[in-house]
């Protein structure tokens, strides 16, 4: 009650409810400002120039939907989709399952698990071009470690990690599960932890069994994470161009092009800006309806565990 | 054409040296390449200061993503006075108006042109206005460890040597262990356009004609096959074996695990410092005939630029025999200047200089200079290395790879 | 309870097992930066090199046109500023949305994130024209700009903490009069520790890492930053992996440091930030 009273007496011409609005605007002003003129404005001025025809280097000129007509016959724009969304199938399932595995396990309460945490951490916060390279060296078909591992333990002949394009892809996914894990794990820990202990007794007491545990509590308490997860990891695939650029350049053949990768191979090595704006659009349009699919889904799953 | 090594008017072969006394200003010089190219050219600025006092050279080097670079800086309308442009985007640069003509200072120093390698000029040539200047070209050539050949018990060719005897050669030096480890391969492939353009030039293939990829023409799919074959004979490893991007190939002929090795001469600086066995340089095995690929750097100076006068006067020392002989001394390249070519000190050994000066010979042909006029060099480059990749890798034939090319390449770029 | 220590030591063995896994490619860099070039290339490969070339790490940080040190200490320039910045203005914002009261706050709120879905790729060009039109070309002001006035998740991750403190927290102050920049920073800010740390590692990582950035930026040499000199190690036919791995293990050396002083607050940061479930 008395902050009722408070919001509505005034202090120097404005009421405390004024002054906390114009104050909640005063924190958000700077960044507001940033997000319209760095992250909308582009966004819109690159729907603008997808219209165009423009080398970078000319003046733009104008030529209608005709960069849209051309990607919708682009056999290698499909290809990248195709292996973006191959990319998804394989990796977001292998990231999630091996990332909950490792919170599961850090979550019972191990001595030195704060240590194995931090280790488990550590390919996060590594800078992608040194794992990329990294991982080119690893996988080198005849003078890689893993390789030589393989044919040593398991008599197998070298594999073409990332040259046979039957790997190309699952190799670098793998790649990225390693260095992802980390980050995944400690979203699950996160949410493995802040799940009730009294939930956890219950079950004791009406001895629970620990895969009904897992199944009936556990994943679906921690489903909103799961979902979080799994739409940055869709995001991300999108987004993904430094691996490519340094493992494969999108070889061989076209197996590894990602979408990114055409687009910046477009827009900075062929020339053609306002074709890779019209990428960038359709890309735009894509990510936002598997957002709203994934929300739409998350809302429903969650209202069903509530 | 001689050049004595001293630094006045007085005493300089150089034509330009009483003008550079009279210059003042600053001119940008932007160029790619490695550490030691980098110094090379911080020397030639060096001693060009001697007889331009009054002019400053701000040297902007590039170590990777050069043509992005040079891209974004033009955007930016930021454009260095003189830069380097490989001669396959001389034609992009020029539609957009970056490149100042040239024909102007090559009337006014005639020591540019005098003696010039046939053929040379024509990269940087368009609608008859030089806007780029070839500094130098590098042939492609066959580097052999003669060390391997002598455990092999093989004879070192002559520089007469066909493509049937660098196959059979090829195979007789790979030395392979009975449960498939390869110790030492007889030869190497590079997913690259210099090794494309050369062998299938070295059969006479128009693989651009008309306008149009032509890559499918017998002769072009003969020159080609050159390659994979060696491949699938396992003579040499799949370009992505090495690295997924296929950029090692040199570092295996330094530690011996490679006994033949086509490249640039490009290499020799790192051969000459890192092989410790016999090397030589011999000419890329003849098919039907021969045709080396033109591979070069052009200096092009930008049409914005406000101290042409200076950039001409800098180009031209760059290219003079006293200018040249700084750079040259590192064996990264060739002069493009026919006289010095037979001269030893820009010319220097080893490895022999034969097979470079007998290359001069056959340099260039109609369809790398008719690709690098469309413009879009880029974008075909990246198809055909795409699928030549998979035919290389064995996910493909090298017969559905061309016409692979062929097709999108004609159905999208040259339609 | 023979069972439970049974479970106990499988799961021991499990973690060690991954943690193996995780170690392993670091172990194979750091023996790959030591070894010849020769012993690279050798098979059956070795594990341990004959000789320790130490030399290797001296020559990955000397060679390029500015050593190491210099690209360290630019890549500072871009990395200090983005993240300090970042922490304060995400945090305002952060403690604006979850506390103050002012129109259209849940669909700005929204607005920021649907940014986050955003790929970088879309922005990237017209960005570029944008600095360049301003005549920010080659300097870090493009670098640090769009990370300094705060990001969507680091909006997100301090507006999520801040809504979990009790509201009695700042009750309180407010009868007294205080300012909210005082709530803030006097209140808040040091209850939020977790976060800040979780959000330094964040943000200090991904400048460090930025590598398309600055290619497209930085055009002098003297502005290189370490991420660029790693790429130039790559230059075609120049592939030196012995000098790669020395250089990737120079540029590791800050980010795990800062790394390993902020990791015990890590998961407290993101357990805070409610993205439980």
């Amino acid at each position: 009650m008395s902050k009722v009273r408070l919001l509505n007496k005034k202090t120097g011409g404005l009421t405390l409810k004024q002054k906390e609005a114009a104050t909640g605007i005063g924190f958000i002003l700077l960044p507001l400002i940033s997000l319209a003129v760095l992250m909308y404005y582009p966004i819109i001025r690159s729907f603008f120039i997808s219209f165009f025809d423009w080398n970078l280097l000319s003046d733009p000129v104008f030529n209608g939907g005709e960069n849209y007509k051309t990607l919708m016959k682009d056999e290698v724009f499909f290809q990248s989709l195709k292996n973006t969304l191959h990319w998804v199938v394989m990796y977001v399932p292998m990231s999630v399952i091996t990332s909950f595995l490792l919170a599961l396990l850090l979550d019972r309460k191990l001595k030195g698990s704060g240590f194995f945490r931090t280790m488990y951490y550590l390919p996060v916060v590594c800078p992608i071009v040194v794992v990329a390279l990294l991982f080119v060296w690893i996988y080198n078909t005849d003078y890689g470690i893993l390789n030589f591992i393989l044919k040593e333990l398991f008599h197998i002949d070298p594999i073409g990690w990332l040259t046979d394009t039957r790997y190309s892809l699952f190799a670098i996914a793998v790649m990225s599960v390693w260095k992802w894990a980390g980050y995944n794990m400690l979203i699950f820990l996160a949410a493995l932890q802040g799940i009730d202990e009294s939930l956890y007794e219950a079950a004791a007491l009406d001895g629970v069994k620990p895969m009904t545990l897992l199944f009936k509590i556990k994943i679906p308490l921690v489903m909103p994470s799961i979902y979080f997860v799994m739409l940055t990891a869709v995001i991300d695939a999108f987004q993904m161009f430094t691996e490519i650029f340094i493992m494969t350049k999108g070889g061989p053949g076209y197996s590894t092009y990602t979408v990114s990768y055409y687009l910046w191979s477009n827009a900075f090595e062929y020339n053609k800006m306002g074709y890779a704006c019209a990428m960038a659009a359709v890309m735009f349009v894509i990510i936002m309806v598997v957002t709203l699919v994934q929300n739409k889904l998350m809302n429903k799953k969650v209202q069903y565990d509530a | 054409m001689s050049g004595t090594a001293g630094g006045s008017a007085e005493n300089t072969s150089w034509e330009g040296a009483s003008k550079a006394a009279e210059l003042s200003g600053k001119v940008t010089y932007m160029h790619s390449g490695d550490d030691y190219e980098r110094e090379m050219y911080a020397n030639v600025f060096k001693s060009y200061q001697k007889y331009a006092p009054n002019v400053e050279i701000e040297q902007m080097y590039v170590p990777s993503d050069y043509s992005t670079k040079l891209k974004t800086l033009a955007t930016a309308d930021n454009l260095p006075d003189l830069f380097w442009a490989s001669e396959s985007t001389v034609k992009d640069y020029n539609d957009a108006g970056m490149l100042a003509n040239m024909n102007d200072m090559l009337a006014e120093y005639p020591q540019l042109t005098e003696d010039i390698i046939d053929g040379v000029l024509d990269f940087g040539n368009i609608d008859g206005n030089q806007v780029a200047f070839p500094k130098d070209w590098t042939s492609y050539v066959m580097y052999i460890n003669r060390d391997l050949f002598a455990e092999a018990g093989v004879e070192v060719p002559t520089n007469d040597w066909t493509v049937e005897d660098y196959k059979e050669i090829a195979a007789k030096l790979t030395q392979k262990r009975d449960d498939g480890t390869v110790d030492v391969y007889g030869t190497a492939v590079n997913n690259y356009r210099a090794d494309w353009i050369n062998w299938m030039g070295n059969y006479g293939a128009e693989w651009f004609k008309d306008g149009k990829s032509n890559l499918s023409s017998p002769e072009a799919l003969e020159g080609l096959k050159v390659m994979s074959d060696v491949i699938e004979a396992g003579s040499a490893p799949s370009p992505g074996s090495v690295s997924s991007t296929g950029d090692s190939e040199d570092r295996l002929f330094i530690i011996g695990k490679v006994a033949m090795y086509p490249s640039g001469r490009w290499v020799i600086p790192s051969f000459r410092s890192e092989c410790d066995f016999e090397w030589e340089a011999l000419e890329m095995p003849k098919g039907t005939t021969r045709s080396c690929p033109f591979i070069c750097s052009m200096v092009c100076i930008s049409d914005k630029s406000e101290n042409k006068d200076i950039a001409a006067n800098v180009l031209s020392y760059q290219m003079s025999d006293e200018g040249l002989k700084l750079v040259m001394e590192s064996a990264l390249s060739l002069p493009v200047y026919s006289d010095l070519m037979k001269d030893e000190s820009f010319v220097n050994t080893p490895p022999s200089a034969d097979a470079f000066i007998n290359s001069a010979e056959y340099l260039g042909s109609s369809s790398q200079l008719a690709v690098s006029k469309t413009g879009k060099w880029a974008e075909y480059n990246s198809m055909i290395v795409a699928a030549l990749s998979d035919a290389f890798e064995g996910n493909t034939t090298i017969e559905e790879a061309v016409s692979k090319i062929d097709e999108q390449a004609n159905s999208t770029l040259f339609n | 309870m023979v069972k439970k220590k049974r479970s106990n030591f499988l799961a021991y063995v499990a973690v060690i097992l991954v943690a193996i896994v995780v170690i392993l490619p670091f172990v194979w860099m750091v023996v790959s930066a030591f070894k010849s070039q020769r012993e690279l290339f050798a098979f059956p490969p070795t594990f341990f090199p004959t000789e320790w070339k130490w030399e290797n790490f001296v020559e990955a940080a000397s060679r390029g046109s500015i050593s190491f040190l210099h690209m360290f200490f630019n890549t500072m320039k871009i990395a200090v500023p983005s993240t300090v910045f970042n922490i304060i203005f995400s945090s305002l914002a952060g403690y604006a949305f979850a506390r103050l009261r002012f129109p259209f706050r849940e669909k700005i709120f929204m607005a920021f994130l649907a940014a986050m879905m955003v790929p970088f790729a879309i922005t990237l060009i017209p960005r570029f024209l944008m600095f360049k039109d301003l005549g920010f070309y080659d300097t870090y002001v493009p670098l640090i700009v769009p990370v300094m006035f705060g990001t969507p998740f680091s909006i997100f991750l301090t507006r999520q903490f801040f809504m979990t403190l009790p509201k009695e927290l700042e009750e309180a102050a407010i009868v007294d009069g205080c300012s909210h920049v005082r709530i803030w920073a006097q209140i808040f800010m040091p209850l939020c520790k977790p976060i800040i740390a979780t959000l330094t590692v964040f943000q200090f990582q991904s400048s460090y890492n930025d590598f398309m950035g600055p290619v497209i930026y930085i055009a002098s040499d003297a502005k290189f930053t370490i991420q660029m000199g790693l790429s130039s190690f790559r230059n075609s036919f120049t592939s030196r992996y012995d000098l790669i791995m020395a250089g990737s293990i120079l540029a590791l050396i800050p980010v795990v440091i800062i790394f390993i002083c902020c990791q015990k607050y890590i998961v407290r940061g993101i357990a805070m930030s409610g993205l439980k479930g």
